[in-house]
Parts: structure tokens; C-alpha cells; sequence
């Protein structure tokens, strides 16, 4: 009782502080270990989703490309290289949701808008992308708008365009040849030509007569006069980019920044005119033989 | 100084035992495995999760390519992941009655489990219109067209 009163003695302070120190170091040792397992966790899981959001986004706004009426500026791929380091840009009109423009833009009927996807070097091998939105799109509506930055890890943006005959091509420019189809003259235009002599047809088979020769198609040139197709049938876009946090880009074991390549294609649907038999005609096919 | 302060029982004066002592740090410790336990699983399952997520991501990548003719070939490896690989099988959908030939391309990803020595497989598939530019017009059963 008297060495109680006393206090602690030597042998039992060691023994108390011995016994917090290796609690502490314990939770210590716990505590880094989950920030780091923390970390990684968001490492991984970061790095899918980056990629996949931008794709999803510019889906989005391709999947909405529209183009009949619309004057010949309609959609402009520019070729700018290939895999990493690859600065293509896209620029196309579209009905996707954009964001209301700042002032109040007269022929803006909120439904179609011209987006562009862009990219600007930041000086260290990274690019920002940047995701144009222009309202007034009457004049030339594939340029100028607003910039909107979507991400500034971007190692390289590259856009490939299918055409009518089933081919891939880096770039896509149709605007020359729709400028001339404006000036051209539509009685020889095919789709109103087969129309004008179905119905001069009709018109003959009920009188007896023949058709009009003049309205006669010759074969040959009904190939070349088919309507240059203004937007592709699919867009492929390939995108390569690193990912990191507030502490910079994550590295692997030999500290180059991970980098990550995304892609995705996207039909374009309004591109393709879908010819489907009629079933009365074909109905009536199958009786003649 | 014989009083005594209080009437609790003799252990109580004395101090803990030796089993409450033991019994105190095993809870401690037992507690403070239980959260790591909970965050490797958790780790796990993060992991696991990702793996799914890019497995269906470049599984989906590689059956557009094929479709859309940038692929050329029917079966590969997956570029910079080592031992992924992929075929893909093209079947023709008789039962469908339209202009063109209705395909079926179904696309099996390989790729290694957990555990190294484990293959596990992925599926998609998807159908298509072969037209007469398509990349994959040869596979169309073009019999009943004649």
C-alpha cells in the first residue's frame, strides 16, 4: 500500500509506454496502409472512367448529327496525325443538348447547334481538350462559339470517318461538293428525276403511250450521279490519355505516366437512307412468275 | 493506515487479473484485424470491379473494329495487355426476311483470372445489316438471293 501511494514505479511506466507505443505504431501502420490502399483503389477506377466519360460525351453529341438543309458547312474532320500525339479535330451540327448561350442569339431555336471537339497544347506533351459550342448557325457554323475545357490530360485525339464505299479516311471535307449541288440543275437531280418519270410513266401507261424519252435514265450515269453523302456513315474516335490527381499524372514501376487509349465507333444514322422493299410491290413479285 | 476506502472486492483493489488483461488486448487487436480484413475485401472487390469494367470495354472496342472493318482479322491478342486474346464467330440470321442479310457477330474475349494460371472469357455479340460494302458481306449466306 505504501509503494502505491507512492505512484507508478519505473518497471511499470516502461511497461505503459512500451505498450502505447506499439498501439500507436499499429494504428499508425494501419492508417498509412488504408490511405494508400485508398489511393490505388481511386487509381484504378479513375482510369476507366476518365476515358469512357469523354467518349460518352462526344457519343452523345455525334449520335445527334444532322445535316439535311442545313447549307454545305455541315461536318468538317480535320486530319491531325495518328495514335499518341494525334491533334484531330471534328467539327459537325448537331441536335445534343449544349449549353444556353450567354447572350440572346436570334436564329438560335435551341434544337441545333454546332459542336466541335478541339485540341490545344499545354507545352508538356499533354493537351486540353476542349469542346466548342456555336449557336449562330447560319453563316459558317463549323467555326468560332465557345470553348469549353473538358480535360487537360490528353495525350492524343485521333478521328476516323467511314464514306459511302466502306472505307476509313482520316479526314472528311464535303462542303465543295455540296456547294455545287446547290447550283446544280435539279430536273437531272436522280431522286426528283426517278420521280418526275415515275409519274410521267404513269401518266403515258394511262394515255397508252410511251414515256417521255427525254426523261429516259441511261444506267451509266445513274451511278455518278448519286448525292455526295455530307456526313460520314460512322465515326471512329481513338483517345489516348493520362490520368493523375492533385498530386500528378500516376506513374508505373519505371515512372512514365500510365497511359490509357479508349475508342469507340459511332454509326451515324441520319447518314444512312435506309431502303426498305415495299411490301405491296414485293407482294405482287412473287405472283408474276 | 488500516482504512479501508471501499468495500469492492479484493481484485478490484489489487489491480486487473492477468485474464482481463489478455482479454482487453485480444478485443483491441481482434477489432483492429477486422478493419483490415474489411479493407483488403474491399480492395478486392475495387479491383475486380475494374477488371470487369475494361474487360467489357475492350471486348466492345474490338467487336465495333471488327464490324466496322477496321479489324481485319478473326482472331488476335489484345495490343499491350499480355495474354488477352479474342475470336470472333459470324453467323447468318436466316430467320429475319429483309433487304440485306442480317448477320450475327459474336466476339469471346480470353483473358487471365485471379488467379494467373485461370482463363476467364467475355462475351458480346451483335447484329448487323451486310450491304454491299460491307467488310463482312462474305460471311452472308448469299444462297437464296440467286
Amino acid at each position: 500500500m505504501k509503494r502505491r501511494n507512492g505512484g507508478f514505479t519505473l518497471i511499470e511506466l516502461v511497461v505503459v509506454v512500451g505498450m502505447f507505443g506499439l498501439l500507436m505504431s499499429m494504428t499508425y501502420q494501419i492508417l498509412t496502409t488504408t490511405i494508400e490502399a485508398e489511393r490505388r483503389v481511386n487509381r484504378d477506377t479513375r482510369t476507366g472512367k476518365i476515358g469512357e466519360g469523354i467518349l460518352t460525351q462526344m457519343r452523345r453529341d455525334l449520335q445527334g448529327v444532322i445535316w439535311r438543309n442545313l447549307g454545305p458547312q455541315v461536318f468538317r474532320g480535320v486530319d491531325g496525325g495518328s495514335g499518341e500525339g494525334a491533334e484531330d479535330e471534328v467539327h459537325f451540327l448537331t441536335t445534343s443538348p449544349v449549353p444556353e448561350p450567354d447572350d440572346v442569339i436570334d436564329e438560335w431555336t435551341g434544337s441545333v447547334s454546332s459542336v466541335g471537339y478541339v485540341l490545344k497544347s499545354t507545352g508538356d506533351g499533354n493537351y486540353t481538350l476542349f469542346r466548342r459550342v456555336q449557336w449562330e448557325t447560319r453563316d459558317s457554323p463549323l467555326e468560332d462559339g465557345q470553348y469549353y475545357e473538358i480535360y487537360n490530360r490528353v495525350r492524343g485525339l485521333e478521328i476516323n470517318y467511314l464514306d459511302r464505299e466502306g472505307e476509313w479516311a482520316d479526314e472528311w471535307d464535303k462542303s465543295a461538293e455540296l456547294e455545287a449541288l446547290e447550283n446544280q440543275n435539279w430536273d437531272t437531280f436522280l431522286p426528283y428525276r426517278d420521280a418526275k418519270k415515275a409519274a410521267a410513266d404513269a401518266a403515258a401507261q394511262l394515255a397508252g403511250e410511251e414515256g417521255d424519252p427525254s426523261l429516259l435514265i441511261d444506267d451509266e450515269t445513274e451511278e455518278e450521279e448519286e448525292i455526295p453523302l455530307p456526313i460520314p456513315r460512322a465515326v471512329q474516335i481513338i483517345l489516348t490519355i493520362s490520368v493523375g490527381d492533385e498530386r500528378g499524372a500516376y506513374l508505373d514501376n519505371e515512372g512514365n505516366p500510365i497511359l490509357e487509349r479508349v475508342s469507340t465507333i459511332v454509326p451515324l444514322i441520319c447518314a444512312e437512307v435506309l431502303r426498305v422493299e415495299d411490301p405491296a410491290e414485293s407482294a405482287q413479285g412473287d405472283e408474276q412468275p | 493506515m488500516q482504512v479501508k476506502l471501499s468495500d469492492d472486492s479484493r481484485t478490484r483493489r489489487e489491480g486487473f487479473t492477468l485474464i482481463e488483461l489478455v482479454l482487453a488486448v485480444g478485443l483491441i487487436g481482434g477489432s483492429f484485424l477486422a478493419l483490415l480484413f474489411l479493407r483488403a475485401s474491399a480492395v478486392d472487390k475495387a479491383h475486380r470491379f475494374n477488371t470487369q469494367r475494361t474487360v467489357q470495354r475492350v471486348a466492345q472496342e474490338k467487336l465495333d473494329e471488327v464490324v466496322f472493318g477496321i479489324e481485319e482479322l478473326q482472331s488476335g491478342e489484345i495490343e499491350g495487355k499480355t495474354g488477352w486474346a479474342w475470336e470472333v464467330y459470324i453467323s447468318t440470321l436466316a430467320t429475319v426476311e429483309s433487304l440485306y442479310p442480317l448477320l450475327e457477330c459474336t466476339l469471346t474475349l480470353h483473358y487471365p483470372g485471379e488467379d494467373p494460371d485461370t482463363q476467364e472469357e467475355h462475351q458480346v455479340a451483335t447484329r448487323f445489316f451486310a450491304d454491299e460494302t460491307h467488310p463482312l458481306r462474305e460471311f452472308a449466306d448469299l444462297e437464296g438471293e440467286g
